[in-house]
């Protein structure tokens, strides 16, 4: 119960801090529509392009994203400043995971909204869907971008490296996302995508949290 | 073209990145070792 | 003494496989010579993807227990893994293109391989950006095992990201291998197997000899 309110007060920070300035949302969904926009307009916009595009372009996003965060924790001594309360790592791990989530899903709720705008996709009833396809990949992708950041905090150049590690780790979820959100605009069959994101899901967060108090504590 | 061109092409890509690699590794052994005798 | 042993007996399987994929194989009946690429291409995937396995074992192993010679092991693991998985698209590529027609096919393998590359040469990096050598050495662990642990997802989303949407790629897979092609490739894995512990036995010894200046 303790820990669920740590974890809890954790990720509030995170999306208190967030909330108040935008400083990761706002650059990393402006660059998300500006990679929509552009490959709308090299490739064309049919319908059934939106799923690939709309992916593509929120991992992209998604890398900024994380990346802004961790730079923010490093600039300001968060997680050194974390450490010295009592309580579990693993903790931690949970709060930042949490907010990482929420901050994924806006992202994807703005970006999808782009793309029914833009590619003139037609929602229909293949919503609860997209609403569990967007879920489980933002669980999993903030995994392994709360994992990835706790190992850039403060490591020189470790914003280059982010994308090179977090694009091929998240590899399985772009092409779950895109086969499931394709699956859903056309009332398709998912196939065993849904078993690939729990899959992934499954394996990240339980690997994640011992991974990241072993990292921070060393 | 003669397919031993790529043949010999394959193995030469292979000799040189695995010898070039051991070559190397074994390379920076002698410097360790003779370094470490001179501290010794 | 054990390492002048491993050193002689895999010089010595490197050279009996040698002699095996260039001399004594007979060309394929389908493939003709092209087929003696095959004994470079796949022993040097499964050599990568044991040196990954090491990579995320001695990782592992170093996070939990925190002794430096996991972490030698891990070091030369990652190295051995972007070396070995390079000389498979490498020579994938030099494979391909003569009998296939292209460098390059969408194959799940190839696309598994690539990731396995890109994801251990972030590894190998990652070790250096840190000015804490101990933090640098907690990456690259990290590194090490979600690189890893990942890669069956990957293989798997990708073979279903393409089959299921449309023809599988070409590749090797429908052709049985006969006894005279087999021999070969067996000793020749062997080879590299060998290849690949005595290269992680020396870079290991280099990495803890260097730790220790």
């Amino acid at each position: 119960m303790r820990a669920l309110r740590r974890v809890w007060t954790l990720a509030a920070k995170d999306l208190r801090v967030e909330g108040r300035s935008l400083e990761a949302l706002v650059p990393s969904g402006s660059f998300g529509l500006l990679v929509v926009l552009v490959l709308g307009l090299t490739q064309g916009t049919e319908p059934d392009r939106a799923p690939a595009v709309l992916w593509v372009a929120l991992a992209l996003a998604a890398v900024l994203l994380v990346e802004r965060t961790t730079e923010r924790e490093g600039e300001e001594g968060t997680l050194e400043a974390l450490l010295l309360y009592p309580g579990s790592r693993e903790d931690l791990f949970w709060g930042r995971w949490l907010a990482l989530v929420v901050l994924l899903l806006a992202l994807g709720l703005v970006m999808g909204a782009a793309q029914v705008v833009l590619f003139g996709v037609r929602l229909g009833l293949g919503w609860p869907q997209l609403v569990a396809t967007g879920l489980l990949a933002a669980c999993g992708l903030a995994a392994v971008g709360v994992l990835l950041s706790a190992l850039m905090v403060n490591v020189r150049g470790g914003h280059l490296l982010m994308p090179l590690l977090l694009l091929p780790t998240g590899l399985p979820v772009l092409l779950a996302g895109i086969r499931l959100t394709e699956a859903a605009l056309t009332s398709g069959a998912p196939g065993p995508w849904i078993g690939v994101l729990v899959v992934f899901d499954a394996l990240f967060l339980l690997v994640g949290p011992p991974l990241f108090a072993a990292v921070v504590e060393g | 073209m003669n397919p031993w061109v790529w043949v010999v092409a394959a193995y030469a890509c292979a000799a040189l990145v695995l010898g070039g690699y051991a070559l190397w590794v074994r390379r920076r052994l002698r410097e360790a070792e003779a370094s470490q005798e001179v501290e010794g | 003494m054990l390492r002048a042993f491993l050193g002689g007996a895999t010089a010595g399987l490197v050279l009996l496989g040698l002699a095996l994929a260039l001399w004594w194989s007979p060309p394929d009946a389908y493939q003709g010579q092209y087929v003696r690429i095959m004994y470079v291409h796949v022993p040097s995937a499964l050599a990568a993807y044991v040196a990954a396995a090491v990579t995320c074992a001695s990782g592992a192993l170093y996070l939990w227990r925190r002794q430096l010679r996991y972490d030698h092991v891990a070091q030369a693991g990652a190295e051995l893994t972007v070396l070995f998985s390079g000389l498979t698209l490498l020579s994938g590529m030099l494979w391909g293109r003569p009998v296939w027609g292209v460098w390059w096919a969408w194959d799940a393998r190839l696309v598994t391989t690539a990731v396995l590359f890109l994801l251990y040469v972030g590894c190998v990096l990652v070790r250096g950006l840190s000015d804490d050598p101990e933090r640098g050495r907690s990456l690259a662990s990290v590194v090490g095992v979600v690189g890893f642990l990942d890669v069956p997802l990957v293989h798997y989303s990708v073979v279903w990201f393409r089959t299921l949407h449309q023809p599988p790629s070409i590749g090797p897979s429908g052709v049985t291998i006969a006894p005279a092609l087999l021999v070969p490739l067996l000793v020749n894995s062997l080879a590299y197997l060998a290849l690949v512990g005595y290269l992680l036995v020396e870079r290991a010894r280099l990495a803890r000899l260097e730790a220790a200046q």
